[in-house]
């Protein structure tokens, strides 16, 4: 027997996740793309590091703990820096 | 899928090093990813790294590991999937926002082709990608 507050529940179908419910709530969509907050993060963005800017000079671990320096690179490798994440 | 493990391949005579900053999950704990759950640590992030290392498979790519404060993506602006082309000079050649396949490996041949120092070599021919998710890693 379906439970009475069934309607309650989040979708579980293929579109669950991201664009659950909650998104579909007009009002908080409206505020949330008209904040302050992510518009300027919008109209700085392109400003990043754009092509044929200077990029910076960083240092981090690699996962056997060695430390790579974008300047350790300079002069002789080109770089394709991206992200990774297992999701 | 590893793209970018294919493009550290193609170009790994051509003094390209291919770089990937583990960052913090997107999609922690969502549909397809129940047991990944936010970082607790830098360890516990540097033990998701390694099982990345391993599930792509990388042999040549670098795993770089970010710091718990997300010093370098908040630096490069908190996206999940960018992608620069730093030239020898340390200046961006190319950037995107969301990273295409396609769209690297045609810009990484324009500029090793056109490379004085690769004069001898042969001309590296565009390589056509055929994963529909090409943008991932």
């Amino acid at each position: 027997m379906q439970p009475a507050n069934n309607y309650l529940r989040k979708p579980t179908g293929p579109m669950g996740g991201m664009w659950s419910w909650q998104y579909l709530n007009l009002i908080k969509t409206i505020k949330l793309v008209t904040s302050k907050r992510v518009k300027s993060f919008y109209d700085k963005f392109p400003a990043i590091f754009p092509p044929g800017e200077k990029f910076p000079d960083f240092e981090l671990k690699d996962i056997e703990g060695n430390i790579h320096r974008i300047s350790d690179y300079l002069g002789k490798k080109y770089i394709v820096l991206s992200t990774g994440a297992i999701t | 899928m590893p793209f970018y493990e294919e493009i550290a391949e193609k170009y790994a005579d051509r003094d390209v090093v291919v770089m990937n900053v583990y960052v913090r999950e997107p999609h922690a704990g969502e549909r397809g990813f129940p047991e990944i759950q936010n970082h607790e640590s830098y360890e516990h992030k540097l033990g998701y790294a390694k099982d990345l290392f391993k599930i792509k498979n990388m042999k040549k790519t670098i795993l770089l590991v970010d710091e718990m404060e997300q010093k370098i993506h908040g630096m490069l602006g908190e996206l999940p999937n960018f992608v620069y082309l730093i030239d020898r000079d340390g200046r961006v050649k190319y950037k995107a926002t969301w990273s295409d396949a396609e769209h690297v490996d045609e810009y990484l041949a324009e500029m090793v082709n056109n490379d004085p120092a690769f004069a001898d070599k042969p001309k590296l021919e565009h390589t056509i990608f055929t994963q529909t998710a090409s943008t991932q890693i």
